[in-house]
């Protein structure tokens, strides 16, 4: 067992290390660039989309600031309904300059198809409906519409983080940012988040609007777009600021969602896995997933086997009766003290690296302490919920 | 992908097996390293126990060793508590080696040296009349099942408890030492781990810290 323990300790460092170096060097090669944008004076017109159910509480304050967005081109805002059963429809309803739609409830995506087929502009802007843009993120984003490139992220952040939950999710929200970004160097980018991305309105209804099957069609039309050889980029500066779950029981099942929608994109397109004529589909993104599954599930093994055995050595010591807290620790130089130390380096340079730049436009989280938090608990609970994803999907026992 | 991207990947490819290989290497060099420090503290002991030989061969030419029994008791245990004492010490570096196969070869040595050890604390016991008790160990090198895990723990906690009234000394039975595989023929051991106490009683291990005691009054 103890070479089998070797063999996958090994597997984990090279594939660690293999992506924290790969991540490390394209942004060290592109880090002057990370917050340049392309230079432009034509800027197209755009239209918003808000899918809205049972958003009374923010509907009023995400139009009133969408309202507030600056540009110079033609803006229209669209906001959908979705059959919410509270006074959502009829506080947007109020608002004037802006079209209300009302519509039976069948999720997000649907109702992001519902507004996609009533707009004109030339860009759609699809915005959360508890999701707040800062004033200029459209002249942020619009300039990184050159030819091929068919839809633009935003940097996502939490809007006042209070407990020690959202707190770890601003700083999980500022890591995801950085790295897509970085992600965008190789032509990467898996995912166009729902709080705000923006599309070029032609493609998205070419490549046959959002799939309303997928639990995270954010994720999904990202694939898509790719698929169609169409490029996405980040608008890293551009910051839009979102509300995140702040209990755990939210916590959980969001990220239910966000694992189901990721393993529904993974098998709808893993018959391209490895196909060079998709690059980023097949020679990346599937492959990093495989391995980002397999190894999860393997660490999950391997935490199981750890667990089965502390509960076998503490049962051996009350039936044996020798006392189980008793230990002899010597931390003696081998390969894997190395390569541990090498780890935990390139983990700090990466976080460095990462929240050197971020700082740059949002507030670092300077508490060393959420810090550790986040790296040691926090990231540690990922492989149990996308378990529980796998026993859901495969169960059939999923909804948004 | 444009060539600059392939050659990110190739890039990170290269620093990464870089990366893992200065690992190997340097967890080679550790080992070396280790054995040389566990080489240099058998030798250690062997001096120590050489020391102490040729004090009692010295005390069985010259007088009669009954008149220097306390003596000879007390060195013979100041060795063993160095021998069981390096002997935990040995276990931790075998633990962090991963490359060395010399490692066996100090492990025998070593295992030669309880072997002397406990002969010689038999015959002191007997001519001194002492009234310590043996515990040998046999325990399997190459397969650690749980059973043993918990022997070893045991029999730790026992020789804690226990002090200089047990000589507590512990064989790898499967390491290939002509003399360890004649013991286990005389006694009859065909179960590893197990236990013999006072070159007398056998008994097949696991056994729990109250069965033990039944047998070893400290």
């Amino acid at each position: 067992m103890d070479i089998v323990i070797d063999v996958v300790n090994s597997i984990f460092i090279l594939v660690g290390t293999y992506f924290a170096v790969l991540f490390l060097l394209l942004f060290f090669a592109y880090e002057k660039k990370l917050f340049q944008r392309p230079k432009t004076k034509n800027f197209p017109s755009v239209s918003i989309i808000i899918p809205a159910f049972n958003e009374e509480k923010v509907i009023e304050k995400t139009i009133k600031r969408v309202k507030e967005l600056v540009y110079p081109g033609k803006k229209e805002i669209i906001v959908v309904d979705d059959g919410s059963t509270d006074k959502t429809y009829k506080i947007a309803n109020k608002i004037k300059g802006i079209k209300v739609f009302g519509k039976k409830n069948k999720g997000k995506a649907n109702a992001l198809n519902f507004g996609l087929k009533r707009a004109k502009g030339d860009i759609v802007v699809c915005i959360d409906a508890d999701s707040y843009p800062e004033k200029n993120a459209l002249l942020k984003t619009i300039p990184f519409f050159e030819k091929n490139v068919a839809a633009v992220t935003t940097s996502i952040f939490i809007k006042n983080p209070k407990n020690i939950l959202e707190k770890l999710q601003e700083m999980e929200y500022i890591m995801i940012a950085w790295s897509r970004k970085i992600s965008e160097y190789l032509d990467a980018i898996y995912v166009t988040p729902g709080p705000m991305s923006l599309y070029k309105r032609k493609v998205l209804l070419k490549v046959g609007g959002f799939d309303e099957k997928n639990l995270t069609e954010d994720i999904e039309i990202a694939w898509r777009l790719m698929k169609h050889k169409y490029k996405i980029r980040m608008a890293l500066d551009t910051k839009v600021y979102t509300k995140a779950p702040g209990d755990l029981k939210k916590w959980w099942h969001q990220r239910l969602r966000w694992n189901i929608g990721g393993l529904q994109t993974f098998l709808k397109y893993f018959h391209l896995f490895l196909n060079k004529e998709f690059k980023n589909i097949g020679m990346l993104l599937l492959p990093m997933s495989s391995i980002s599954y397999i190894l999860t599930f393997v660490g999950l093994i391997f935490l199981i086997y750890m667990f089965s055995n502390w509960i076998r050595y503490l049962m051996g010591a009350y039936i044996f009766g020798f006392n189980p807290f008793i230990f002899s620790f010597t931390l003696l130089p081998d390969m894997f003290l190395f390569l541990l130390l090498f780890s935990v380096l390139l983990t700090v340079v990466f976080v460095k690296m990462n929240f050197g730049t971020m700082k740059k436009i949002t507030i670092f989280p300077k508490k060393l302490s959420n810090l550790l938090i986040y790296v040691f608990i926090y990231v540690a609970i990922f492989p149990i919920n996308l378990l529980h994803s796998v026993f859901k999907f495969l169960t059939g026992k999923y909804e948004w | 992908m444009s060539g600059k991207m392939k050659n990110v990947f190739s890039k990170t490819a290269v620093i990464t097996v870089i990366v893992f290989l200065i690992g190997v290497y340097l967890g080679i060099v550790f080992d070396s390293m280790k054995v040389e420090e566990v080489k240099g503290r058998i030798t250690q002991i062997d001096n120590l126990w050489n020391d102490v030989r040729l004090m009692q061969s010295y005390i069985q030419k010259f007088s009669n060793t009954t008149d220097y029994c306390d003596f000879l008791l007390e060195e013979n245990l100041k060795v063993g508590d160095k021998i069981y004492e390096e002997g935990l010490r040995v276990e931790e570096y075998e633990k962090s080696n991963r490359f060395s196969s010399l490692f066996i070869l100090e492990k025998k040595r070593y295992a030669l040296l309880d072997l002397q050890f406990w002969i010689n604390s038999i015959d002191l016991k007997k001519s001194c009349n002492a009234n310590y008790s043996t515990v040998i160990y046999f325990y399997s090198q190459y397969e650690k099942n749980p059973e043993q895990v918990f022997q070893d723990r045991v029999l730790w906690d026992l020789k804690q408890k226990c002090g200089p009234k047990i000589i507590y000394i512990t064989f790898p039975a499967d390491i290939d030492i002509s003399t360890i595989e004649m013991i286990k023929k005389i006694y009859n051991i065909e179960k590893i781990p197990s236990i013999l106490i006072d070159e007398s009683i056998l008994l097949e291990s696991p056994l729990t810290m109250r069965e033990l005691e039944n047998y070893i009054k400290c």
